[in-house]
């Protein structure tokens, strides 16, 4: 208290002109305890689900070497069988890729190049995220839909807001907004019940142009799926390739050493 | 008269080598911008694996073996050797692979 007392007389004694908002947002509660319950409303609803598509518009900021931030934007569908199956097909502005989970093994296909990869897979989706992120590098589509409104999660939040009513493509929902270490996040969650997350914006807030993934949801939770749909069967044409593995940090697997490449002389 | 013209000459060089210098430290090569597309917890964190070994366009760099490039130079053909995937442009060798979700080629000797 003493220490946020002083940084207010700080804020006071720099800028007298600004000091009632200050004083204001600092004596605002920083984790609305109401913005956190619906997190883990929302997570523990997406958990219950065992079959579900969700259709994604996705639009993504990035950099140009001039330093001028551009969006490039794509369509992104779901489909997903708990536990352990998925297909996801990608069609973007910088990639045309299908991935596949059959429980087993994993693989994507990237459709200009037609080459395919795969790697044996953990039994659960969740488990397949964590090893895809930090063994492979991919990050799998909406991987946040599998993990969230977990404990952990939650005590990653340094700022939860509920910014009151708003409305995604005609559907009433409730907007949040939400603050961690390296990002700031925002979803509007359907009112009702059944509450769905219908977008989701994350802003890399530790990057100077602060570029933002914007993802707007449309969901059918009453899908069903032969196990054929989550199968990946080499279309014609197309050649099989490997995964470059993350370079070795402290704990994870060194490289595989099953690659086939031939020797490399320098 | 010619000493003190020689000595501003040797001044204005020196402001400009320290000028170019604070500039060169000023504007470092620009990183990679990474975008986070999902907020849940990383225990780990790497864009570095996903970029920085990516040196260019083959058409621009010349084929050293062991160099990763983001696309191939024109007229290229697709060759399986021993059940690996190369592609032969010309006399140059790559072996196409996925870094995450992107296919690069490694520059690679002849496999045959």
């Amino acid at each position: 208290m003493t220490q946020r007392r002083f940084a207010i007389l700080l804020g006071v004694l720099a800028s007298p002109w600004g000091w009632r908002a200050d004083v204001e947002a600092k004596s605002a509660p920083k984790v609305d305890p109401a913005a956190v319950a619906a997190l883990d409303k929302m997570g523990a609803f997406l958990r219950a689900q065992r079959a579900f598509t969700v259709a994604a518009e996705v639009t993504t900021d990035d950099v140009l070497p001039s330093g001028q931030k551009v969006k490039y934007q794509g369509l992104a569908e779901l489909k997903v069988r708990r536990p352990d199956r998925m297909r996801a097909e990608i069609n973007g502005d910088r990639r045309k890729q299908t991935m596949f989970y059959d429980g087993s093994s994993f693989t994507v296909h990237d459709l200009d190049t037609n080459y395919y990869a795969s790697f044996s897979a953990p039994p659960t989706l969740k488990e397949l995220a964590e090893v895809a992120e930090n063994r492979y590098g991919i990050d799998l589509p909406l991987a946040d839909l599998f993990t969230w409104g977990s404990n952990q999660n939650d005590a990653m939040l340094k700022s939860a807001v509920d910014l009151g009513p708003s409305t995604v493509k005609g559907t009433p929902c409730r907007h949040y907004a939400f603050r961690q270490n390296d990002v700031d996040w925002q979803v509007w969650i359907q009112d009702g019940d059944a509450p769905l997350p219908r977008r989701l914006v994350i802003t890399t807030s530790g990057e100077r142009t602060a570029p933002e993934h914007d993802v707007v949801m449309s969901w059918n939770l009453s899908a069903e799926f032969p196990d054929k749909v989550f199968a990946f069967t080499p279309p014609p044409g197309s050649a099989k390739i490997e995964f470059t593995p993350v370079p070795a940090l402290a704990g994870s697997p060194k490289p595989n050493p099953g690659m086939t490449a031939p020797a490399v002389t320098p | 008269m010619k000493t003190a013209g020689s000595r501003k000459a040797r001044w204005a060089f020196w402001l400009l080598l320290a000028l170019a210098g604070a500039l060169s430290i000023a504007s470092p090569a620009r990183a990679a911008v990474v975008v986070r597309t999902a907020v849940a917890y990383r225990p780990v964190y790497h864009p570095v694996a996903r970029t920085a070994a990516v040196v260019g366009t083959a058409a621009v760099t010349a084929a050293v073996v062991g160099s990763v490039v983001h696309s191939l130079p024109p007229a290229c053909s697709a060759v399986v050797v021993g059940g690996v995937a190369y592609q032969q442009c010309g006399s140059a060798w790559y072996r196409p692979q996925y870094a995450g979700t992107t296919v690069n080629y490694v520059v690679v000797n002849p496999p045959r």
